[in-house]
């Protein structure tokens, strides 16, 4: 055939099938399995206390229980995006100290570069970070206003950075505190 | 003279890479090239988007790996695999096997989140796709070069080797994706001294127990596989399964959660710790098995060259100081006190030839052919050039010079 030897022909197709079935027929597969909880495209989920965030529509939202409050979570290929309101009366960068000090104090997990100031798509501003650990690899992120305190949290593992990275960022800049009435 | 029986490798004539009339040439072209533009692109995108980084974290992974080339091209002491063959093998893990297993694994991952639970795919996700995609992948690519070039992987021990330039390879890239992850995302998260902290954990700590070591001992089992018909067939495939459990087993217990908490007490220690218990084992078997593969192919050696200690070829202590490195090193030393510094430049050429007479001696199962007489000329016309040279160096020898 082609003038290629007939001599492990046979094999070749079947390392071609395999390489196939993993890169291109698992994908496949993932799509055809619905996700039970997905989050509709640019729909806004309200967390609490006028937080808000807009998930990417490929991650599906987890269901908490009932006494998390004021919090939601969306995850995609392991990774997971957690954001939670509270009433806080102090200042974005103390809250962001306790964070990343609570965050650096974890075993196996370090903070991996100096906070950056952030503004989100609504104008909110907060502080950011990342941090890493040998199996894993996030962001987080803190925003205050009118009394409320947001923070963001992404955490992916490492083999899926490459791909929820973008939308992990994308996240954190959606955030807003809309005040009450608003 | 013919060679009796014993457990020989066949150290077969060079085989090519570039074989176009055999199928998995072009399979294994075809998927570099799909590899080049995928993780190519994601190379090149890191390296536009966070230069100082990127160019940190590649000197680096460069300056990491260099070593680790020079032992695993050092393993096999007889017979040196072709450059053509191994960049090929250090191509496919760097190039195709990542660029497959990075839609593999997310596809798994959301599988295990969508079949079982997000807490399932949170913790246990890199241990189940990680070792599925990713072992898989890399093996592929060692069948791929039997298929094209059988005839170069004539001993367990070239299995290994070219099974960790694979594992290599794959490691160099995922690592450079992960070392730049931080710098690359958005929000201007480029420092250098977070590429340093991940090299920390992932080359130094994490990278000597990791994918060359998993792929090496697949490629173990598969060069045990193709080069030892002597066994029998089942036994063969029983142990390539085996080495690729192992290697699987190998990659499961890195990325799995397990001792996450057992020992705390601070970032390095929990790092340290952690990853001496998941991954000394494994490198310690494989250190084993080589070890065994290797002493049989002393063994061998030393069968082929006694016979040429009559005519002049070897000498009893040179053949057994060419079945270590510290043994062929000792001999330049000697060289060098005997006759000088020119001494150990031949004493080389003189080791080199002896283990070509042996390589060759193999191929020709014993019969004499022009080219193992050229051999034998060589080695005498070296042997006597070293005699000139000790007796111009005096009875001091070279230890003045």
């Amino acid at each position: 055939v082609l003038g290629l030897e007939r001599a492990g022909l046979g094999w070749t197709l079947a390392i071609g099938a395999i390489a196939l079935a993993l890169a291109v027929g698992l994908p496949l597969v993932d799509s055809a399995v619905s996700t039970e909880h997905a989050a509709a495209a640019g729909s806004v989920t309200t967390v609490g206390l006028g937080v808000h965030i807009t998930p990417v529509s490929t991650w599906s939202v987890v269901t908490l229980p009932s006494d998390r409050r004021n919090e939601a979570q969306f995850t995609r290929a392991g990774a997971l995006v957690t954001i939670s309101a509270a009433s806080y009366p102090g200042s974005k960068q103390d809250a962001y100290d306790r964070l990343s000090a609570a965050i650096d104090a974890e075993d196996g997990v370090q903070i991996a570069s100096d906070p950056q100031t952030i503004t989100t798509s609504s104008g909110l501003v907060g502080i950011a970070s990342a941090f890493a650990g040998s199996t894993e690899q996030g962001y987080f992120a803190v925003f205050t206003a009118g009394g409320v305190l947001a923070v963001v949290i992404t955490d992916s593992p490492l083999t899926a950075f490459h791909v929820v990275d973008d939308d992990m960022v994308a996240m954190i800049g959606s955030v807003e505190i809309r005040s009450a009435g608003s | 003279m013919s060679l009796p029986a014993l457990p020989a490798p066949t150290w077969n004539e060079r085989g090519t890479i570039l074989r176009p009339r055999s199928p998995a040439f072009w399979l294994l072209t075809f998927l570099l090239a799909i590899g080049a533009l995928g993780e190519g692109g994601i190379i090149a995108g890191r390296v536009s988007a966070a230069p100082p980084s990127s160019m940190f974290a590649i000197t680096l992974l460069i300056a990491w790996a260099v070593p680790l080339v020079v032992v695993i091209h050092a393993l096999d002491l007889f017979e040196r695999e072709p450059f053509a063959m191994l960049a090929a093998a250090f191509a496919w893990g760097a190039l195709a096997a990542t660029t497959l297993a990075i839609s593999a694994n997310t596809a798994l991952f959301d599988l295990i989140a969508k079949l079982g639970s997000q807490s399932l795919a949170d913790r246990w996700g890199a241990a189940i796709a990680g070792p599925i995609d990713e072992e898989t992948l890399k093996a592929l690519g060692l069948l791929l070069l039997v298929l094209i070039a059988a005839a170069e992987i004539d001993t367990p021990i070239d299995g290994l080797i070219y099974g960790a330039f694979i594992g290599l390879g794959f490691q160099i890239v995922e690592d450079f994706q992960y070392l730049t992850n931080p710098a690359f995302a958005g929000n201007g998260f480029s420092q250098t001294h977070v590429v340093w902290q991940l090299f920390l954990v992932r080359g130094l700590v994490g990278g000597i127990w990791s994918h060359a070591a998993y792929t090496g001992l697949v490629g173990l089992g598969i060069g045990y596989l193709v080069s030892r018909p002597d066994v029998p067939r089942a036994r063969r495939v029983v142990l390539a399964v085996l080495a690729f459990a192992g290697a699987w087993s190998m990659h499961f217990l890195w990325n799995s959660p397990w001792l996450e908490n057992l020992f705390v007490g601070g970032y390095w220690r929990t790092i340290i710790v952690q990853s001496v218990i998941k991954g000394l084992p494994g490198v310690l078997l494989i250190a084993w098995l080589y070890l065994r593969a290797r002493r049989g192919e002393c063994r061998w050696v030393k069968h082929v060259l006694t016979p040429e200690v009559a005519g002049g070829a070897a000498t009893p202590a040179e053949i057994e100081a060419l079945l270590t490195f510290h043994g062929r090193r000792g001999e330049r030393r000697a060289a060098k006190r005997a006759a000088g510094y020119r001494g150990p430049r031949r004493m080389r050429e003189l080791q080199r030839q002896q283990i070509g007479l042996a390589v060759d001696l193999t191929r020709s199962r014993g019969a004499s052919t022009p080219g193992i007489e050229q051999r034998r000329a060589a080695i005498a016309s070296i042997r006597e050039a070293l005699h000139e040279l000790a007796a111009q160096a005096g009875p001091a020898g070279g230890s003045r010079s």
